[in-house]
């Protein structure tokens, strides 16, 4: 059974103070495109939306991604989007140590869901380097 | 926003040096503001050094903010105010240096105020104020009523022509915007005070929306001739956006939308056109300035040349513009021809319809005048001026060079159907002709032309006197039983003499002389012109068909006399104008005919003088016709342009002889005055042969002849035959495509040079030979490539080079998710004799000199 380090989000543009996620039941890496981190919890201890909010660009319907000739990732993205870097690692639980990651893009939170076995959040990093925004503006540039 | 007050820059006897204090009388506000509303006002100084605590513009009531730049010793002060009006008669202006109302050195240049209403775009002004690239002019409204939050202006010389205008605003409801719009400042250069002044044209009001409204936005091609041979290049577009609904916009009123990723900066102006409403949202179409010059059509007009491309199109676009304030455009370049550094000329402008029920829209005679100048895009800028994009061989503008990154996906095709290989253009387009009507005019006695006419006898007989008809026999032409005359006493104040076709005559029956002779046609019997009437005296015996001389005298007065010599004593006897009209000297112009283009020093006038003879007893003797010709310079002076003898007619001896007709012209410019004198001889009856009661008519035809612009009678030609085989690869080009022609007439541009349309044709073949390589790029933001670059040539990834032909844009923003793309159509501009078999995009590109064949 592999495991997480938490997962480190370090808010770059506009810069912020770095938040610490609890420890992802799964990373999914979408090519270069996204990372889906899925956080699941039985039994739900921490207010996992409302960690998030600073480092989350809303609403995750406006966000736009591609990736253009030269592979430059880019997003476009409402206002008050944050660009973030993402650090997390993959533990190998019997010593064989951590595999450390880092992405930067915009955290999304397309999904989320509770029921009565368990709380599953998915969060969305897209992959990008630089963000525009709808109506002006644009991040990492 | 109303403009209440303006006083511009050149305001002369108003504003002027050493003004620094202006009173605005509100009396004289283009209209009266409303008590309660929000006055906004800009106020525009030139000086000098500020320096110290700096400057401002005060006035009781108004709040707000100033700013100013320093040119060398130069400043430029700029004022922007506010203040709720409240009924004052009228508002002064102080300006305040450090602390003092300068006395010396400081210019008022203009001051404008307006009313702002909350809801219209904007109104637009011109300043002139010393500044430099790149200047900011920052300024707070804290007092508007609306409200505003910041607002802030730029703008950029370097960038010509482009206006930025920033949206500050902290509050996104109904933001207050300035907008500093750039000027080419070379065109208003002679206006300039100095070679430090910038011409600012301040767009001021209240935007209409905000980006969070705008839900769809498409901006498409319409059918243009994009990429079309033969034909200008009319880059329209049409616009629909889909807004929420508190966005309201008037139809007809013009617009400005930028991308979704710069919003405020205008990309494209355009007129509203249409409102639908669909589940609460509101679509509005739009148009550029092209689609209404696609659609209005203009009204007549010529003008003479020569004119080379740049000036016909500048005066094409001044006339119209005349009656139609939304047409405006941007400077325009020269045109040339494809393959030829020659400037050709216009040898005027014709812009007159041959069928007035079809007539041609604007785009149509741009296209008849300008199709020859190839490459040329005519496209709509974001200040919704028309603009004309050289092609590339003919644009100086540097080129941007795009790369990878400014794509996400590219498609490149090839188009097999442009090839040309042979190539013929024909010329057959404006000249001057050598002999053409362009005046002409007639006049004559009766409102007729010729016999038939009316005749309308003005007996001056005094009324009482009595005739008494007595014996006719003898040697008078008299048929007794068949020509009688006969006395009808008229009941409605007058009575007619008729010749009745049988009957008899009693003896000794008497006539009144009040009466007057029936017209034969009654509807043209107007009393006019130059009616010879028979004045009969002393008529005591009345004796039909043959009136003694002793009995009956015609005297022909006013006509002048014979003199002893045979010539004519003192004239004038009778002048006429082309009215018919008797008058004595009254010249009529003599107009040009409508739209017609003169050239030269003369017009040749051929004129033809008919007359006849209406004679009661004999019937119509005539017409006779009697040409002359003279030559009239066009110098404003009156020349004789000739005389016509003429003998009237009869038949027998009592008609007038030795008639005689004067012509006298005088060009005046767009006419000639004409004045003509007919003289004919004193006469009198001779022979008792006639009943003494005829009209003498005359008409006269006037043709003037000079040299006038119209379609040239000869066509030109020019070939590159299949026997031309000097541009490399062309033979076998033909043999893997086989001959394929291209046709091309030059429209309304007169090449009379089989030479050079020859060099165009070879140009033409020069250009189409190899196969057409279009490029469709999807284009990445921040979307470096825009509305205004259409027609403008890239450099493309790899070092090719490509026009961009056309762009499409389209936005939406739905419930799910959020879209924008921006497509460029590019049309490969590189040598057309590159191999361009062997290339890729994002690979290795191999070229170099050579021609395409299939299958490489």
């Amino acid at each position: 059974m592999s495991q997480y380090t938490p997962v480190v989000v370090t808010p770059i543009a506009p810069a912020g103070a770095a938040l610490t996620l609890p420890m992802p039941e799964s990373v999914e890496w979408q090519g270069s495109t996204s990372v889906t981190f899925t956080f699941a919890d039985p039994w739900p201890t921490t207010d996992l939306r409302s960690a998030l909010a600073p480092a989350l660009s809303v609403p995750a319907e406006k966000i736009v991604t591609g990736r253009t000739l030269a592979n430059i990732q880019y997003a476009i993205a409402a206002p008050g989007a944050v660009l973030v870097d993402a650090n997390w690692g993959e533990v190998e639980p019997f010593g064989g140590g951590v595999l450390p990651h880092t992405a930067r893009g915009l955290l999304a939170l397309p999904t989320s869901m509770y029921d009565r076995s368990t709380r599953r959040f998915t969060v969305v990093l897209y992959v990008c380097a630089v963000v525009y925004l709808w109506g002006g503006g644009s991040l990492g540039a | 926003m109303i403009s209440i007050a303006s006083y511009p820059r050149f305001a002369t006897g108003v504003l002027g040096p050493g003004q620094t204090s202006f009173t605005v009388p509100v009396g004289l506000f283009d209209e009266s503001p409303t008590p309660g509303f929000t006055l906004v006002a800009i106020v525009a100084y030139k000086g000098t050094t500020v320096g110290g605590e700096g400057w401002s513009v005060e006035s009781p009531g108004w709040t707000g903010d100033q700013t100013w730049h320093q040119v060398g010793s130069a400043v430029g002060a700029l004022a922007l105010l506010t203040t709720r009006y409240n009924g004052e008669p009228e508002y002064t202006f102080t300006l305040n240096v450090n602390g003092v109302e300068p006395s010396a050195g400081w210019t008022l240049e203009a001051i404008h105020i307006w009313e702002v209403m909350g809801e219209t775009l904007g109104i637009e002004t011109d300043l002139w104020i010393p500044s430099e690239t790149g200047s900011f002019l920052e300024v707070n409204f804290p007092n508007l009523s609306i409200d505003t939050g910041q607002i802030r202006g730029v703008y950029q010389p370097s960038r010509a022509g482009l206006g930025i205008s920033y949206d500050l605003g902290t509050s996104v409801l109904d933001p207050f915007v300035i907008s500093f719009l750039e000027q080419n400042t070379d065109d208003y250069r002679a206006n300039a005070n100095s070679a430090d002044d910038y011409l600012l044209a301040i767009q001021i009001g209240i935007p209409f929306y905000t980006y969070q409204d705008r839900v769809r936005l498409v901006i498409s091609k319409q059918a243009s001739n994009i990429g079309r041979s033969g034909a200008i290049q009319f880059a329209d577009y049409a616009l629909s956006l889909t807004v929420t609904p508190q966005v309201r916009f008037e139809v007809g009123s013009p617009q400005v939308i930028g991308h979704a990723l710069d919003p405020y900066t205008p990309a494209l102006q355009y007129y509203v056109k249409s409102l639908s409403e669909e589940e609460g949202l509101l679509t509005y179409t739009g148009e550029t300035l092209l689609a209404r010059l696609s659609r209005e059509q203009p009204e007549d007009f010529t003008a003479m040349g020569p004119f080379t491309g740049r000036e016909a199109l500048e005066y094409i676009l001044t006339q119209w513009a005349a009656k139609r304030p939304w047409l405006a455009w941007d400077p325009l370049p020269e045109f040339y021809l494809s393959g030829d550094t020659a400037l050709p000329r216009f040898p005027g402008l014709l812009l007159i319809n041959e069928d007035a029920s079809k007539r041609k829209t604007m785009r149509e005679w741009l296209e008849q005048y300008f199709r020859v100048f190839e490459g040329y895009t005519f496209q709509a800028t974001a200040a919704g001026k028309l603009r004309v994009v050289p092609p590339p061989w003919a644009d100086p503008t540097p080129r941007v060079a795009l790369t990878l990154n400014d794509f996400i996906q590219v498609a490149e095709a090839r188009d097999s159907d442009s090839i040309r290989n042979v190539a013929t253009v024909t010329s057959q387009g404006l000249a001057f002709g050598d002999s053409d009507i362009v005046v002409t005019n007639e006049f004559y006695t009766y409102p007729g032309t010729g016999p038939g006419g009316a005749i309308v006898m003005n007996h001056d007989v005094t009324p009482g006197t009595t005739i008494t008809v007595t014996d006719v026999s003898g040697a008078i032409v008299y048929r007794a039983g068949v020509d009688y005359l006969f006395y009808n006493p008229g009941s409605s104040g007058h009575s007619e003499i008729q010749r009745l076709p049988t009957g008899g005559i009693g003896p000794s029956a008497t006539i009144a002389v009040s009466y007057r002779y029936p017209a034969p046609l009654e509807e043209v019997m107007v009393p006019s012109g130059f009616a010879l009437w028979g004045r009969i005296q002393n008529l005591n015996n009345f004796v039909p068909w043959g009136p003694k001389p002793t009995d009956l005298t015609l005297d022909y007065k006013p006509l002048g006399p014979i003199t002893a010599a045979g010539g004519y004593a003192q004239p004038p006897i009778l002048d006429m104008n082309n009215t018919g009209a008797l008058v004595t000297y009254a010249p009529t112009k003599w107009p040009l005919h409508d739209n017609t283009l003169l050239i030269g020093n003369e017009i040749r006038v051929t004129w033809n003088v008919r007359d006849w003879l209406s004679q009661w007893q004999t019937g119509d003797i005539g017409p006779y016709n009697n040409p002359g010709q003279g030559v009239l310079p066009l110098d404003n002076k009156e020349h004789l342009l000739g005389i016509t003898n003429f003998t009237a007619p009869g038949t027998d001896n009592f008609s007038p002889q030795q008639a005689k007709l004067w012509l006298w012209g005088q060009w005046a410019g767009d006419g000639v005055f004409l004045r003509a004198q007919v003289w004919l001889a004193d006469q009198k009856i001779a022979a008792p042969f006639a009943t003494g009661l005829w009209v003498h008519g005359i008409w006269v035809q006037l043709n003037g002849r000079g040299r006038k612009l119209g379609r040239s009678s000869r066509t030109y030609i020019g070939r590159y035959a299949e026997s031309d085989t000097d541009i490399p690869g062309v033979t076998e080009n033909r043999a893997t495509f086989g001959i394929r022609e291209e046709t091309f007439d030059t429209g309304l541009l007169s090449i009379p040079d089989d030479v050079l349309l020859a060099r165009i044709a070879r140009s033409k073949v020069l250009e189409r030979m190899n196969p057409a390589q279009i490029v469709v790029a999807q284009i990445a933001p921040p979307f470096r490539v825009g509305m205004e670059d259409i027609g403008r040539e890239f450099i493309l990834p790899g070092g090719r080079r490509g026009l961009l032909e056309s762009l499409d844009y389209t936005e939406t923003h739905e419930a799910g998710s959020s879209a924008v793309s921006l497509v460029g159509r590019f049309r490969i501009t590189e040598n057309p004799l590159a191999n361009q078999g062997n290339s890729s995009w994002t690979g290795v590109s191999t070229y170099g000199e050579g021609y395409y064949t299939e299958g490489l």
